[in-house]
């Protein structure tokens, strides 16, 4: 009644089984401590938020502790494939987990010293678990092998985040999350449907699978329009051009350590998800140039968008949120020249971004008060000094000014766009290369506009509204 | 279904059509069978034995869908415990893989099952599952009306509804012409 084959496939699977579950172990451990966290959110109800929060952060160093004896377990010039074709493990995709698990920890840090968070009658226990639910889809998203595992694992992190979104409990968080999960619903809708066409196409689902270099896009470019739709949920969790809508909202009325995360963990996930489909794709020549002025575009409108609508945003977190759009569309200039050099400028943009966002968020969360415009910093940065110059520290590394790390990091970006032009003179990356550059003015003077109001301002003074006009009439 | 000369999809188009032909035919039966005495009250629409009152557009208070939300998740897992419990135990896959496919499939469901459990208290112990439950609040009021009086209005009220409706078919719904004491 068993076909033979159905029956040596399924040993086969079986056999797989087990050294799947040990590359599993970070993910496992999250899981675990996720619903070990709701037990006891059943079982001791009455205990304090600090209980649950260090019962999270054990669990999350351990799962980390997992996570680095994986280094010596996979070998690090091999590819590991787990659980059949879902999933496989790289040494860069171990680091993206490790980068992933340090801005967890960061965020529970940060969780640690907001108010919201010690509020008496706060659910700590469901909100930590959400946020360990999150880490855990990230998690497996960075190793997704399978259009599938891809979809799947955006689904986990997207319901917990539109949750998370609503951890204020005041009509403005409802709307927040509300408005997420509506985009949400459509964007991974969007993805099904352009997942349905390539299952068409293929018969295969396996993201690395030769055949999805077959897809016809050349000869009929609006097949293009299919690949697009299928990228749709992970432009939508980096919140990249055309699916950027939900992130001012969703900033405004998180609380600040998960937009803290939420900025940095999806886009640096999903970067690394696209950067490799992107490396995969470009061994054909017309996909290459095809993908290459794709996202060209996609930076393009997001720098431009991110950066000319925050110059209108007079509440910190809004201005943050386009300024993030725009920080993807930077990130996504890497995707027009996948090579190693830009292998190893998207590791350390990524990273540097990280640790910017981080430090950022953490000015803004030391600094603002409950309102959170841009006017409540002013002169705040004479009163909290180290907070204010964490903050303009940052600032100035995000927009990529000389003595900083994130100077070094657009530089490389952009010297390697530089270098794809020269190969291939296309009029659209010299576009993106001169407006990346000049927007890049724009987001100095935004960052700046923060700083100076920090330290240089006197509280109420008039609001230097007219300066933006100027700014904006010298580009 | 080896042999066989149906696609897979062939299968699931059978289920289709047979569920319909069992409807239809179902319903016709039925319909030669019963006597057909429509009034007011059968032909109104039925809404899960609530009378449908205004607009379908009317807010729900929240709990409802939590609780419909839970209801769907064990639903769903019951969907799912059903083929499981079908495969799970076969001869031939666990002598093919010398038991381990069995001790999987119980191990995955324990955890499965175990997951929606722990879920299922949470929510219990957080209280999403209470209702809302209304209070009875009995009148104060005492009547200086003796209680017989009453019950002489109610039975001149009867006698005159047997005579128009001819005394055989008593409606038994509640008749607006019926007093009860307080």
């Amino acid at each position: 009644m068993f076909s033979p084959e159905l029956i040596e496939s399924l040993r086969q699977k079986l056999s797989l089984l087990s050294p799947s579950l040990v590359g599993l172990g970070f993910e496992l451990m999250l899981a675990g401590v996720g619903l070990f966290l709701l037990l006891l959110d059943v079982l001791l109800p009455k205990k304090p938020v600090t209980f649950f929060w260090w019962v999270a952060t054990g669990g999350l160093l351990a799962a980390g502790a997992v996570l680095a004896g994986a280094h010596f377990y996979f070998p690090v010039e091999e590819t590991s494939y787990l659980l059949g074709k879902m999933l496989r493990i790289t040494a860069e995709t171990l680091y993206f987990k490790g980068l992933l698990g340090i801005s967890a920890l960061l965020t529970l840090w940060m969780l640690r010293g907001s108010a919201f968070f010690h509020r008496l009658d706060f659910p700590a226990g469901a909100f930590l678990f959400l946020f360990l639910s999150n880490v855990l889809g990230l998690s497996v998203l960075a190793m997704s092998a399978h259009w599938l595992s891809v979809y799947f694992s955006l689904e986990l992190v997207s319901v917990s985040a539109y949750l998370l979104t609503a951890f204020h409990f005041e009509p403005r968080a409802g709307e927040g999350s509300i408005k997420y999960l509506l985009f949400g619903a459509t964007a991974s809708a969007v993805m099904l449907y352009g997942l349905s066409f390539l299952y068409g196409f293929t018969g295969t689902l396996e993201i690395f699978s030769p055949t999805f270099l077959q897809v016809p896009v050349s000869k009929h470019p609006v097949l293009g329009l299919v690949w697009v739709l299928a990228l749709g949920g992970l432009l939508f969790k980096m919140a990249a051009f055309p699916f950027h809508i939900w992130a001012p909202d969703v900033y405004q009325s998180a609380p600040t350590p998960i937009v803290a995360f939420f900025s940095v963990a999806p886009k640096v996930v999903a970067l690394w998800v696209l950067w490799q489909i992107a490396s995969f794709l470009y061994e054909i020549e017309e996909l290459r140039r095809l993908f290459s002025l794709f996202w060209a575009g996609v930076a393009l409108l997001s720098i431009g968008l991110g950066n000319f609508a925050a110059l209108w945003q007079t509440h910190l977190k809004r201005l943050m949120a386009y300024s993030s759009i725009a920080q993807t569309g930077f990130l996504l200039v890497v995707l027009v020249v996948p090579s190693p050099g830009g292998f190893s400028a998207l590791l350390f943009y990524t990273t540097v971004y990280a640790l910017m966002n981080f430090g950022l968020f953490w000015g803004i969360a030391k600094m603002a008060s409950p309102e959170e415009t841009l006017d409540c910093l002013a002169g705040k940065g004479r009163e909290q000094v180290l907070a204010g110059g964490v903050l303009v520290l940052m600032a100035i590394a995000l927009v990529g000014l000389p003595p900083t790390a994130g100077f070094t990091a657009k530089l490389l970006i952009f010297s390697g766009l530089w270098e794809a032009y020269q190969t291939w003179p296309h009029p659209a990356l010299l576009v993106l290369f001169i407006f990346g550059l000049l927007n890049a003015a724009v987001f100095a003077f935004l960052l700046s506009q923060n700083s100076f109001l920090a330290f240089f301002q006197r509280k109420k003074h008039q609001r230097f509204a007219g300066k933006k006009y100027l700014i904006l009439t010298c580009l | 279904m080896g042999t066989s000369q149906i696609s897979a999809f062939g299968w699931a188009f059978l289920f289709i059509v047979g569920g319909i032909v069992f409807v239809v035919l179902g319903l016709w039966v039925a319909s030669l069978l019963r006597p057909a005495r429509p009034n007011v009250e059968k032909l109104s629409a039925y809404e899960c034995g609530e009378e449908a009152v205004g607009p379908a557009w009317g807010p729900f208070h929240n709990r409802y869908y939590r609780v419909a939300l839970v209801f769907i998740l064990f639903e769903v897992e019951i969907v799912l415990l059903f083929p499981w419990a079908v495969v799970f135990g076969q001869k031939p896959l666990l002598a093919a893989t010398g038991g381990q496919w069995g001790q999987l499939a119980l191990l995955e469901m324990f955890v499965f099952v175990g997951i929606l459990a722990l879920g299922l208290a949470w929510i219990w112990a957080k209280g999403h599952l209470d209702w809302v439950k209304s209070t009875v609040q009995s009148p104060d009021f005492e009547s200086k009306v003796p209680r017989h009086l009453y019950e002489q209005v109610n039975e001149r009220a009867l006698s005159v509804q047997n005579k128009t409706a001819g005394g055989a078919a008593v409606s038994q719904s509640p008749s607006p012409t019926s007093y009860r004491q307080p």
